[in-house]
Order: C-alpha cells, then structure tokens, then sequence
C-alpha cells in the first residue's frame, strides 16, 4: 500500500513579529513619557527689559502690524515740513503760519504725512476768542514696501536697509507692535540687537490716519492713551 | 475505511492581539495627546543672564487681571480690585520693591489682551515711582521666573 505523504504548506508564524511590535511599541510610549516628565519647565536665557528712562537718542519708528515690519520714520518727514515752513517767531504770524501749513504733504516708500492747520476767532463786544489746532495725520502708505517673517533677516530686507542707516550713537529703534505681530517683532528685536543698537516697544491698536496735533491731543480710532510720538 | 481525528483543544489568540492591538493605539493616542498640550504650553522659566543691574519681579498683565508671579505660584488680582485699594498680592509687591528701588524694578509681560488698556495700567504703576520694564508675550505662554509651579 502507497503512503501518500502530504506536503506541509508553507506557514509563515508571525507570533515573534507581534511581540517585537508590541515592545518597540513600549519602549516608544516609555520614552514619551519621560519626555513629559523632563519637560516640565523649559528654561531660558531672557534678556529682560527695562526701561531707561529719558534719553537722547533720536526715536527711529519702526511699524509692525498683521506680523509685517516696515520702517516708519514719520518724524523725518515732519521735520523736512517744518523746515519748509518754519513756525512763527510772534504771535501775530500764527494764522498765516497755520494757513500755510494746511493741507502740506509729505510722503516716503513707507509712510505718508498731512498736515492740517486751522485758526478759528471770534469776537463779540468787548469778548474774543482765538484758537488754533494744528498737527499732522499719518499713516503707512497703501503698498507692498514691508518685511514678513519669511524675509525680514535678509540683508535687502527694508528692517535690514534701515538698520544699516541707524548710527547706534544717536539713534535708538522704536517698535509699535499690534496684537498680531508679537513673531516678527521678536525677530526685529534679535536683528537690532545683534547689531548693538538699543530698542524700545509701544503697543498699538493702530487705525489709520493716526492724527498728532501739536497744540491738543492727539488720537486715532479706539482711545488706548496712543504711543508717545 | 474512515479515519477518526482525534479532538484537539486549539486556543486562537488572533481576538487577544486584536485587542492588546487597540489598547495599545489608544494608550499611544492619549499620551500624544498629553504630549502635545503639555509641549505647546511649556512653562518658559526666563533666566536673568547676568546683565541687569536690578532684580526683576513679574507680573502678567491681559487687560483684566494682574497675574503676579511667586516662588510659591502665581497669584491673580484683578485690575477692578487693585485700582481700589493695595490690600492684594500687587499691593503687596509694589511696596517690596518701593522699599528696595536700587535692587528691584516690576518686569510686565503684556499680553495682546492687555494691549487695549496698558497705558492705564501703566500710568498707574509710574506714580509709585519705581523702575519698570514691559514686554509682550504670546496670549497662551506661560512664563515665571522661578521653578516649576502649582497649577502650570
């Protein structure tokens, strides 16, 4: 009598493969865990702040808002208005100065400024009254001259090229940081930093124009006291 | 002519690895996610490098509460209740460091919450006269100047 023999089909056992993946398994879950432990606290090295007080060194303005940087030296431009048209000596020379002074433009890649002047008098009988009100509106001007977080560290940045015109010696970097532009702000700070020249910060809710007036208050959209120009 | 098996017990354990499987999935998938949070809001414990002349002493401002912060945790007095009266934890620190102004100066870290009304805030902290320093931090940082805390 033949005895049929049967081949044994091919078996694969993966009994040794589940219990490899169940122990990589553990050790990764182990060390995620050790993780947590170990990172309690994350400490670093903060330069912390604080404030110098009076100084003077010229404020040069740099704007950060919708986490974009672009230089905004505003108080350049008011100067080069002033000195076209140089306030008066007396007063007397005052309505025809603010007469003058209405309605001048300024403007650079960056920011535009306009300057408003009025003077208003009235009398009555043996009662009179002057009042002036005269200052500037600014406000970024409406283009693509800015830096975003992608490239305010490259040396063409506008950060970059402003920067390079600073002398430490006399000008400082003065941010006006929205709500939105903490990232970019850190990184100016660091930039500006790295090259030795001192920085300050304002927060802002900025809504432009943002008005100056240098005979009252100054203001611009919702009431946050305003940056110290 | 017929053969007879004889009846062997078997014990398939292909259910059991299912499930040791799913236990396993979900154990990873809970620990990643504790894993996440507790990255995300890591408490960031800020080293003074050596440069300052003066102690820092924090305090959190968001607009509603001052959140000042003690080696034993932090502590949140709201801004209604410290304009009123000094008997608070703010208070408190303010005269510390009235009493040591050469040694201590408030650090403010000001959260985009607090942006709205910090020049308030901070025109009330300048009337006491003493040194300050500000800074802004994310909405959602946790920072400290000591060592990790109750309730971080």
């Amino acid at each position: 009598m033949r005895i049929s023999r049967r081949r044994k089909p091919f078996t694969l056992n993966l009994d040794s493969l589940t219990d490899i993946v169940t122990c990589s398994v553990g050790i990764l879950i182990f060390f995620m865990l050790n993780g947590v432990l170990a990172a309690g606290r994350l400490s670093v090295n903060k330069r912390l702040p604080m404030v110098q007080g009076k100084t003077s060194l010229r404020k040069v303005v740099v704007l950060c808002t919708n986490n974009t940087a672009r230089p905004f030296d505003v108080g350049r431009l008011i100067d080069a208005m002033i000195a076209e048209t140089p306030p008066p000596r007396s007063y007397h020379g005052v309505p025809g100065w603010a007469k003058q002074w209405n309605g001048k433009v300024k403007a650079d890649e960056y920011a535009l400024v306009r300057a408003y002047g009025g003077y208003f008098e009235q009398s009555f009988w043996l009662y009179s009254s002057r009042q002036i009100d005269v200052g500037v509106y600014i406000e970024p001007q409406k283009n693509q001259a800015y830096d975003t977080i992608q490239n305010v560290s490259d040396p063409a940045s506008h950060f970059n090229r402003l920067l390079n015109r600073i002398n430490p010696q006399k000008e400082f970097v003065s941010f006006l940081v929205d709500p939105q532009s903490l990232e970019i702000f850190e990184r100016c700070t660091e930039i500006a930093r790295s090259r030795n020249i001192n920085i300050g910060w304002q927060p802002i809710l900025p809504a432009w124009p943002f008005r100056i007036s240098f005979t009252g208050s100054s203001g611009g959209g919702p009431d946050v006291g305003g940056p110290q120009w | 002519m017929r053969r007879r098996y004889k009846w062997r017990a078997e014990v398939d354990l292909f259910p059991f690895l299912s499930v040791l499987t799913c236990t396993l999935g979900i154990l990873m998938t809970v620990t990643i996610t504790l894993i996440s949070g507790r990255i995300i809001n890591v408490p960031e414990v800020w080293l003074n490098p050596g440069q300052m002349t003066h102690e820092p002493r924090l305090v959190i401002w968001d607009g509603t509460n001052v959140v000042v912060d003690q080696p034993e945790g932090q502590i949140v007095a709201p801004w209604s209740a410290v304009k009123e009266n000094q008997e608070n934890a703010f208070g408190k620190l303010l005269a510390e460091i009235r009493a040591q102004p050469d040694k201590l100066y408030l650090l403010i870290a000001v959260r985009p919450t607090g942006f709205t009304n910090f020049y308030d805030f901070f025109k009330f902290v300048e009337e006491f006269h003493i040194n300050i320093g500000y800074w802004p931090i994310a909405q959602e940082k946790v920072v400290t100047l000591y060592g990790a805390q109750k309730g971080m």
